[in-house]
């Protein structure tokens, strides 16, 4: 009698499980018929047939997917924390470029994970194939080893402190090492808006500053092995921006 | 796009329960008679064993259980010839360690390996034979390579010991199945069969034949297992 | 006919559907196991073995399951595994050559791979 039930169950885990969304939810539905199989392999009065689909079907081929599937469905983004752009609330992210990049995440169905790192690390780190995104405050200059989406935000060159504008613009430096040169009274910097606006949070004057006619733009950095990422991130960029979702996000953090 | 999207749903899910139906409607299942009593009281005397299944898959038809391996052997020499030489992912995680995991596979590991020597040993007498018993003596080992991570078993068991051990269950089962049956009787027979249905020491080489089977199933689905575990796939 | 017997044909069903339906690769294979499932399924469902164990040291029981269909399958089960794997090295390699688990996607890279291979 009991067989009844179990097998009466059967379907209905298999039918969710298959017209499923995420992968491992079908590989752990299908863990979990193979088990409930077993058992009414045993009321069904087959114990071999049991143990030999206890033991294969509900632990190796489970255990041999969720090896396959391991990475599964992630998105990785690599940057330098920018206040405004990119930065750590408490225990979550927020910023600019997260709103971006969790929507874009989610239109594919992965799960965004973010890691901070300096930005030499983190160009490795997207060289090696480690991170898929780069990110942070991003201005990409010419021979990037990546792949650069267009850019979503402009921005304008300011130089804080007096004297003349350094050669290389030191907007890839990390926030705190900025603020401790301009603090020290260091070689005039070059930085961009987001920087900018950061480094005032923190007490820089505004009478320091002067806007240069330089102008660039953020961009996101895309590992040179997922040409397709980079193709479908550069189109939801051109979405949001088409339907000005991302001035919307702007205006809340950069106002 | 939304409307062809339903459309094609209905028509599939129309197709499915059609299916059923006509499947449900159609299918002439075989009575109740199975094997008569007879013929599978003349089985169990004659092999010796209690458990008929064991009894058929390696005796009665050892024949087609010999072309079952042989496929088997095929499917996992698949496996380990495509990854073989795949390093894996640059930047490897290791596999979830945690001490829980550790200490509790350290408690379970012995049981399970004790009971797939059990369904092995006494396949012929009780439920289990050969093909669980490997079947979960994998899972035995795939515990212990969660627990501590599969650098620390791979150190341990060289990958080329494993393939010894396939091979050469491979050939003892082919040994245990054709040579007595050569000495004494046919091809493929049992002709040292007999003795006690329910004693651990009947049915000849049955025995033999369940515990060669297990090495093989083993060392295969660990073959397996291994080599996913080493390559870690991106999917 | 058994329960097994009807819900073997609607597991095979609904695994076919979704072996056709679904793009995704991983649930085409996770249908494909289903597939295997059921026919095992179907065949210890059958109304002659379904009963008692097949193991008597003693006279046999009355109802006693038909061990035929036990052994075909219980090595099927096994093997099962083995391709199954085997398909899932494919479907590894395959996404780690084309980053994307979209079949269609894959047939449409794998075309243009060709076509730029036989113009150059």
């Amino acid at each position: 009698m009991s067989a009844v039930v179990v097998l009466a169950a059967l379907p209905v885990i298999c039918a969710y499980a298959l017209f499923q969304r995420r992968r491992w939810v079908a590989v752990l539905g299908m863990g979990m018929a193979s088990f409930l199989l077993a058992v009414v392999y045993v009321l069904q009065g087959a114990p071999d047939v049991a143990v030999a689909e206890a033991a294969i079907g509900a632990a190796l081929v489970t255990f041999i997917y969720v090896l396959a599937i391991r990475r599964t469905g992630r998105l990785v983004v690599i940057a330098a924390e920018v206040p405004g752009l990119l930065h750590r609330r408490g225990r979550e992210v927020d910023g600019v470029e997260f709103e971006i990049l969790q929507g874009f995440a989610t239109k594919l169905g992965l799960d965004l994970t973010v890691r901070f790192a300096t930005f030499d690390d983190a160009m490795e780190a997207l060289r090696g194939g480690s991170a898929d995104i780069l990110a942070g405050g991003f201005v990409p200059q010419t021979g990037e080893p990546a792949l650069v989406t267009r850019g979503f935000l402009d921005t304008r060159f300011y130089v804080v402190g007096a004297g003349e504008p350094c050669e290389a613009p030191r907007f890839r430096d990390e926030l705190r090492a900025l603020l401790r040169r301009v603090e020290a009274g260091d070689v005039p910097v070059t930085i961009d808006l987001a920087r900018l606006l950061a480094l005032m949070r923190r007490g820089v004057e505004a009478a320091n500053v002067a806007a240069t006619d330089a102008v660039g733009h953020y961009a996101f950095g895309v590992c040179r092995r997922r040409p397709d990422l980079h193709a479908r991130l550069e189109r939801h960029l051109e979405e949001i921006e088409a339907t000005g979702a991302l001035e919307r996000i702007v205006e809340r953090y950069l106002a | 796009m939304r409307r062809r999207q339903a459309a094609l749903t209905l028509a599939g899910a129309a197709a499915a329960i059609g299916f059923c139906v006509v499947a449900l409607l159609t299918i002439d299942l075989p009575g109740d008679a199975a094997l008569p009593r007879e013929a599978l009281t003349a089985v169990r005397d004659k092999t010796g064993v209690s458990n008929l299944v064991a009894a058929l898959l390696l005796d009665v038809r050892l024949y087609d259980t010999l072309f079952e391996l042989f496929v088997f052997s095929m499917a996992v020499l698949g496996v380990r010839s495509f990854l073989k030489d795949s390093a894996g992912p640059a930047v490897r995680e290791p596999l979830a360690e945690s001490h829980v995991v550790r200490h509790a596979a350290y408690v379970l590991f012995p049981a399970v390996a004790l009971l797939a020597a059990y369904l092995a040993v006494f396949g012929h007498v009780a439920p289990g034979g050969g093909f669980g018993g490997g079947a979960v003596a994998a899972t035995g080992f795939l515990l212990v390579c969660v627990a501590l991570g599969v650098e620390v078993l791979a150190s341990r068991i060289r990958d080329g010991v494993l393939e010894w051990i396939e091979g050469l269950s491979m050939l003892g089962v082919l040994a245990f199945a054709v040579l007595p049956g050569a000495a004494w009787g046919e091809l493929l027979s049992n002709p040292l069969g007999g003795g006690r249905p329910g004693g651990l020491a009947s049915g000849g080489a049955i025995p033999a034949l369940n515990l060669l089977i297990a090495c093989k199933v083993f060392a295969g689905a660990w073959a397996v297992t291994y080599h996913f575990v080493r390559h870690r796939g991106e999917v | 006919m058994t329960t097994g017997v009807v819900v073997a044909v609607v597991l095979f069903a609904l695994a076919a559907l979704a072996l056709v339906a679904r793009r995704d690769l991983v649930f085409k294979l996770v249908a494909l196991g289903m597939i295997n499932g059921s026919t095992v399924l179907l065949l210890v469902s059958l109304p002659r073995s379904v009963g008692r164990p097949p193991i008597a040291a003693g006279p046999l029981a009355e109802r006693l399951a038909d061990p035929l269909p036990q052994a075909f399958v219980l090595a099927t089960i096994v093997i099962n595994f083995a391709v199954l794997a085997l398909a899932l090295v494919f479907v590894m390699l395959l996404v780690e050559r084309y980053h994307t688990t979209d079949a269609r996607r894959i047939e449409q890279l794998v075309h243009e791979e060709e076509e730029s291979c036989s113009s150059s």
